[in-house]
């Protein structure tokens, strides 16, 4: 579904990415990780095109996403949240998720100057579905506050929905449980598992180990913006490599 | 005083509450989309000089006249747009504000435009329901995007950029779409302006009009539509409640703009401070 092969990406003379070649599969759970500055946000911004690749490969779908515009990649089914999280904080949690929803809003310029009945009906259709968004997210009683005003915990929640709104087919999550609380984890745990029920392929990037380990078919290493191992979580876990990135090499007695 | 003289002393001043209450709007417009556009004096001036050149030389009727002076400035809009609005924050303030003085600049110098003279001798066509018509629309129009996916986007970039590229909104066509309408509201403001003044000069539409247009909407406060007619409001009737300061009113401009920043930095319309005052009235009265 989503393939990077030999990717890399240079900020003047930094290679932060360097040879990424990795694939995400349709209906998989897919996890990124790695030490702190490793390069897994930039992996997200090439994908979603904040910024081009300076080498190599990258396709959602069979097609590239090379010199494609953010916008249209995300019409494309690719959704992403944030590591520092960035929702519209003076808007309402309802009117945050229906932005969400701004490229499946079937009218036309006149329609809403004259308020025609299609409009009204797609905006009616649009708060129905928003209102739905945020309850599956737990956060529907909560529709007419300002997303400013939220927890951190709710704030992330608040970023799923609103991804979840443009209907992606690949949902990118940025550390989806930074800063959450057990019960919350679990909470998104259980989202995480009912989205892959309905089919969507999840794309994260986490350091909550029993988090990554609970959920993802597939794991990914990244270090110095490089893939150093990839796998079923259990052989990831017992990867010396992977062993060594985190807790450093063992001295030789 | 009866009705009649009163309307002959005083009908260049309420037209102009309107008028101005019409470009207080179109920045509004801009400033809602996270755009500190300053050309909207410079837009006004086109769409002014349009107008008045087609009643005034070709004799065309002036309903005509208006669509002209809408339009032209929202084309210019649509081209120096493509190229400007790349830019964001002070830099696109300096590139509108040195567009207008391009524009200015032109004005003086062509020949139909009458160079520094100016045009004189505008029929008066304007009359109040031309004015009060123009600006119901003017609010209508804004009204109805602030409750669409389009207004809905204006204040996603407002707020996030980036985020709302991430969301699937052509950021770079919206952008364009806040600056064209604003352009085409300030040439429409413009025409009906010119032909209750009988002159036209190019100094008119220079950098101290950009600035007490954007001081209108600042001052009258950016929440909603009814903050920039406030803002213009006050802003064309101070100078003639405050006469001995005539001279001073670029000073006092600039330290209403400063107290207001200072004090009441969401402007003097502002929803949220009057919730407050509500709820805290309340409870006074509850104890």
């Amino acid at each position: 579904m989503l393939k990077l092969e030999g990717l890399s990406r240079q900020f003047g003379g930094v290679r932060a990415l360097d040879d990424v070649t990795l694939t995400v599969h349709p209906e998989q759970v897919y996890g990124l990780i790695g030490p702190n500055g490793a390069g897994k946000t930039t992996v997200f911004n090439l994908v979603t095109g904040l910024f081009p690749p300076t080498g190599g490969l990258l396709e959602f779908d069979g097609r590239s996403l090379q010199g494609v515009p953010p916008h249209r990649i995300a019409q494309r089914g690719i959704a992403r949240t944030f590591q520092n999280i960035r929702l519209f904080q003076e808007m309402t949690l309802i009117d945050n998720v229906i932005v969400g929803m701004h490229a499946h809003l079937p009218y036309h310029f006149w329609d809403l100057l004259l308020r025609t009945p299609a409009f009204r009906e797609a905006e009616r259709r649009a708060r129905a579905r928003a209102l739905q968004l945020l309850h599956r997210v737990g956060l529907g009683t909560l529709c007419e506050e300002l997303a400013g005003n939220l927890s951190y915990g709710n704030q992330r929640k608040l970023e799923i929905a609103r991804a979840l709104a443009s209907r992606p087919r690949l949902l990118l999550l940025d550390e989806p449980v930074a800063g959450m609380n057990a019960t919350e984890k679990n909470e998104i745990m259980a989202l995480i598992r009912s989205l892959r029920q309905d089919r969507l392929t999840v794309f994260m990037i986490e350091h909550d180990m029993r988090f990554v380990m609970g959920l993802c078919d597939t794991v990914a290493v990244l270090n110095f913006g490089r893939i150093i191992a990839e796998g079923k979580p259990a052989e990831i876990q017992a990867n010396p490599a992977v062993i060594e990135a985190y807790l450093g090499q063992e001295e030789p007695a | 005083m009866d009705w009649s003289s009163w309307w002959d002393t005083y009908s260049t001043l309420v037209l102009s509450i309107g008028v101005y209450g019409m470009l207080a709007l179109s920045i509004y417009l801009t400033l809602s989309c996270g755009l500190l556009s300053l050309a909207n004096a410079a837009f006004m001036g086109i769409g002014a000089y349009m107008s008045a050149i087609a009643t005034l030389q070709f004799e065309w009727p002036f309903a005509f006249a208006l669509f002209l002076g809408t339009v032209l400035p929202a084309a210019v809009a649509f081209l120096i747009g493509i190229p400007v609005l790349r830019l964001s924050g002070v830099y696109l303030a300096m590139a509108t504000l040195g567009f207008g003085e391009v524009v200015r600049v032109v004005l003086l110098n062509l020949d139909i435009t009458g160079g520094p003279l100016g045009l004189n001798g505008i029929p008066p066509l304007t009359t109040w329901w031309h004015v009060v018509l123009a600006l119901a629309l003017t609010v209508a129009l804004l009204q109805a995007l602030r409750r669409s996916r389009i207004g809905r986007a204006f204040e996603a970039i407002r707020e996030d950029e980036t985020a709302a590229r991430l969301m699937g909104i052509a950021t770079d066509r919206i952008k364009l779409l806040a600056f064209v309408l604003g352009a085409a509201i300030a040439g429409l403001a413009g025409g009906l302006n010119a032909h209750y003044t009988f002159t036209l000069s190019p100094g008119n539409f220079g950098f101290e009009s950009a600035v007490d247009i954007l001081t209108m909407a600042v001052l009258g406060g950016i929440q909603g539509v009814a903050g920039p007619l406030l803002g213009g409001a006050i802003l064309t009737l101070l100078p003639e409640l405050l006469r001995g300061l005539q001279e001073f009113r670029m000073a006092a401009n600039g330290l209403i703009l400063i107290a207001v920043v200072l004090f009441m930095p969401q402007g003097l319309w502002d929803p949220a401070r009057f919730r407050r005052w509500r709820r805290s009235r309340g409870t006074r009265a509850e104890a």
